[in-house]
């Protein structure tokens, strides 16, 4: 259910769109398919389409486009803009309902502070009190700035992220300009870390979790080292109160792809066994898939597999074994399916395509016939 | 072509090259206070947007370009698309061809017809200038022009021009990899027709060089068997590579066929890239293969048991097995 | 991560993997409301982004991304849903990323546009609430090897933000 403030953020809309624009809804929850989540279906609060039924088939919508809003003066604007006047002279093209001027604002903007500390933190002081659209011109200028890698842009952004004066989706939004960082010092991956695992960090915890993560990728692809981010993830991951603030740590790894080492591998297999959460446990068995000891991991998995009693957990244990050994892991899944036979069938698709000579798991995840056959991506 | 215009193209790609540098302001450069620009939102023409993108390749800023550029691309789909192929037709400055060929190309990937993309291919096939040929052929770079332009790019690799062919290649490239994701056999399969199709042996290795062979069909496979076989060793060493990449049916007969070929092949490049292609087709189980191979070419050891160390990782997915080489070879 | 002793001090850049070399941006398919994000309004889990607009069936469903791409569209659901069928039952439109990565688009209805095509933002379908859903909404998803990815939405897209068509909603 949306807020009076949106609602009237809405009426101001549709007013301005001559009434085609949005109209509040009921948020969209999911039913009890994941066994976790209350039901909370009702009736939508407005607009369905009267007569909405399933049965014939709907006439596609004719293609609406908005018609591009080319700015008078805009040339002037761009040649004469400064640092000093930029907030003045946008001011039109902030508030305006044009996504692609707002993009070249950002662009633009981040050209302005260039590799100046003084221009960058200019801009860090503006976010402190913009409004909605105007901050994410300013945040996302100063993540993508040069300037954004000098000690004295990077500590200041920490400082003003962890502010508690602050609210915490303006605090999220100031940490995430952190992102593009090439690396983080040890202190500040420790206060990332800490005010992460802060229960009263909220969002602003999430998206510290996530910019370790970001800038482990960075690291990791400059040095082949995703170590000092990984054991923070892993501490956040495990001691944060916050079911979701612990995803993000433990999912995240996936997009760096790092090969785990005995430490971590001890930690992740820990968590199979350790974390409340299945989405949670999915995701650390999905991390342990690349380990250096891959033996460990399938033996981890064997065992972890019959106590494990949320499907979607075992299907992650399961599809996992085999991006961790490949056909060599087709025995331990074979005694998956036999402890859970709903896994037979998917057992012998693993085995059909690792017959036809397929070795490279992206090709075998593709060749599946379903790659959700237990329905854990429907749960919306 | 006249003197004078080729004089007056060669100033204007001096001026927009020479102009990259991003720059703060024009405003702190002269410290002139300017009074604010007024700003005003109006409707956009194709006459407007083509004068803003005149002048904006004198500004310094990148982010400016961009933006016209794009502002260009969206709203195709609104101007009056009689204004906007007359525009395209009568413009003869391939920066401006580039610009107005991409905004065609666009409406039609908005899901609008297929026609105005097809004009961007006439031109790209068919105007007498080679640089604009070349210009409308970028144009054509990830959109959906290979589902709609018949043989174009078998026709563009045999262009007269060499920009045309190599801007072809990349087109196929990166086609290949950022609209198809590497699996999608017709997308392939029209790279490999391509590749085959081309006299310009620089062009067929760069294009079975850098695609992704993973779904295409058994005919394309037995091109690249055919490409395998000859005389340049450039095209055989990409061929090779393609090959390691082809789908489970393939898999076999390419193994057998780059074992025996790596024996009788005395290129050190064609050989490097059978290394790679066996260890692709057989991740661990290529590992008796590749040490049977480790002697028959002294200058190779080392590359074949770099091979054999990152196959000896268990990794099971090739990008992680190539970053992993990578990662081995760096630490010695 | 590796051992200390064969940790390096400076490398070239390593191989990127194929996701690497790919940023598309995400972009809100129609006016909408963002109606969910990580969390649901209830605090359930949800992991994905949730945008909504009321006017079902009206709005064609526009790929939500703002490049030319090839969308693998699978039709579950025939006729016309606004408020769910069940869990299962969602129209789909994929987006193969490479390593495994998937960028999907849910819950619009079908139409003549449901069709595999390569485009950028065309329409797929109908603005709908096939599958799990209480309205007409559509739900994006990024996934790896059918693990859920929370990191690709915006920092800058919260839930209850009003979103113009082709605004920004992250980066996949």
């Amino acid at each position: 259910m949306l807020g009076g403030g949106l609602l009237l953020l809405a009426v101001g809309l549709v007013a301005r769109r001559g009434g085609d624009g949005v109209a509040p809804v009921e948020s969209v929850e999911p039913g009890s398919a994941s066994g976790v989540a209350p039901s909370r279906r009702g009736p939508v609060k407005a607009g369905a389409a009267p007569g909405a039924e399933a049965g014939e088939e709907a006439v596609a919508g004719a293609p609406r486009y908005d018609a591009t809003t080319c700015w008078k003066d805009l040339e002037r604007f761009n040649e004469g803009v400064s640092l000093d006047t930029f907030r003045e002279w946008a001011a039109p093209l902030l508030s305006s309902r044009d996504p692609l001027v707002r993009m070249y604002l950002k662009e633009r903007l981040t050209e302005l502070i260039g590799n100046d500390a003084g221009r960058a933190n200019e801009v860090l002081g503006w976010t402190r009190e913009a409004g909605p659209k105007e901050f994410k011109v300013f945040a996302m200028a100063l993540k993508d700035s040069e300037a954004v890698h000098l000690p004295e842009v990077s500590r200041k952004i920490v400082e003003l992220g962890l502010d508690a004066t602050l609210e915490p989706e303006r605090r999220a939004g100031v940490l995430s300009s952190l992102d593009t960082q090439k690396q983080l010092s040890p202190e500040v991956l420790t206060r990332l870390t800490d005010f992460a695992k802060d229960p009263a960090s909220g969002e602003a915890g999430w998206a510290a979790a996530r910019t370790i993560a970001r800038v482990m990728k960075n690291d990791h692809e400059r040095t082949a080292n995703a170590a000092p981010y990984l054991d923070k993830l892993l501490n956040i991951g495990t001691q944060s109160l916050d079911e979701h603030v612990r995803y993000m740590a433990l999912s995240t790894p996936m997009e760096t792809a790092p090969v785990l080492d005995a430490s971590a591998t001890d930690g992740y297999a820990k968590v199979l066994t350790t974390e409340g959460s299945p989405d949670g446990r999915g995701a650390a068995a999905h991390n342990l898939s690349l380990s250096e000891d891959r033996a460990k991991v399938l033996e981890t998995f064997a065992s972890a597999f019959e106590p494990e009693k949320d499907v979607c957990v075992r299907w992650a244990l399961f599809r996992f074994s085999a991006r961790a050994a490949g056909k060599d892991a087709l025995p331990v899944m074979a005694n998956m399916a036999l402890v859970d036979p709903r896994f037979q069938a998917t057992y012998q698709d693993f085995e059909r395509i690792y017959a036809s000579g397929v070795v490279d798991f992206e090709r075998v995840w593709l060749a599946l016939a379903d790659q959700d056959p237990y329905g854990c991506l429907h749960r919306d | 072509m006249t003197r004078t215009f080729l004089l007056a193209r060669a100033l204007c790609l001096l001026t927009s090259l020479s102009l990259l540098a991003p720059s703060p302001s024009f405003a702190e450069a002269t410290g002139t206070p300017l009074p604010p620009p007024s700003l005003q939102p109006e409707t956009c023409s194709v006459e407007g947007l083509m004068d803003s993108i005149r002048r904006g390749l004198q500004s310094k800023s990148p982010a400016y370009r961009r933006y016209l550029r794009e502002l260009l691309k969206e709203s195709a789909v609104t101007l009056p698309e009689e204004q906007l192929r007359a525009a395209f037709e009568r413009e003869t400055e391939p920066l401006m061809v580039e610009h107005l060929a991409a905004a065609l190309a666009a409406k039609t990937d908005r899901g609008e017809s297929v026609a105005t993309l097809q004009l961007v291919g006439k031109r790209a096939s068919q105007d007498a200038d080679p640089a604009v040929r070349a210009a409308a052929t970028r144009a054509l770079r990830r959109t959906s022009a290979e589902e709609h332009t018949g043989d174009l790019y078998s026709r563009l690799v045999r262009d007269a021009s060499p920009e045309v062919r190599m801007e072809a290649a990349t087109n196929l490239i990166e086609d290949n990899q950022f609209v198809y994701a590497g699996f999608h056999g017709p997308a392939s399969d029209t790279a490999v027709a391509a590749a085959a199709a081309s006299s310009d042996s620089k062009v067929t290795a760069r294009i079975l060089g850098n695609i992704s062979t993973a779904a295409i069909s058994k005919e394309s496979a037995e091109q690249l068997h055919t490409l395998l076989r000859g005389d340049d060793a450039e095209v055989r060493a990409a061929a090779a590579k393609a090959l390691g990449g082809v789908p489970a049916p393939e898999m076999s007969r390419a193994r057998q066929t780059l074992v025996a070929l790596y024996r009788d092949e005395s290129d050190v490049g064609v050989r490097t890239s059978i290394l790679q292609s066996l260890a692709r087709l057989g991740f661990a189980s290529a590992v008796p293969e590749l040490r049977g191979l480790r002697n028959v070419d002294p200058r190779l050891v080392p590359e074949v048991d770099a091979w054999i160390r990152a196959l000896s990782t268990g990794l099971q997915e090739w990008s992680l097995i190539l970053r992993e080489k990578q990662r081995l070879q760096q630490a010695r | 991560m590796r051992s200390p002793k064969s940790r390096l001090a400076a490398l070239t850049a390593l191989v990127a993997l194929p996701t690497a070399a790919l940023a598309y941006t995400a972009v809100a398919p129609y006016p909408s409301t963002v109606t969910a994000t990580t969390y649901y309004s209830s605090g359930t889990y949800h992991g994905a982004v949730d945008v909504a607009n009321s006017r079902c069936n009206y709005w064609g469903a526009e790929t939500g991304v703002s490049a030319t791409v090839y969308w693998n569209v699978t039709v579950r659901t025939s006729g016309v849903v606004c408020n769910g069928n069940g869990s299962g039952n969602q129209n789909e439109a994929l987006l193969n990323l490479g390593s495994g990565w998937s960028f999907r688009q849910w819950h619009w209805i079908k139409t003549s546009d449901s069709y595999d095509r390569t485009c950028n933002r065309c329409q797929v379908g109908n603005l709908g609430g096939t599958g799990n859903a209480t309205g007409a909404h559509s739900h994006f998803q990024k996934d790896q090897y059918g693990t859920k990815n929370t990191s690709w939405y915006s920092s800058y897209t919260s839930k209850g933000e009003a979103l113009d068509r082709g605004e920004l909603m992250g980066y996949i």
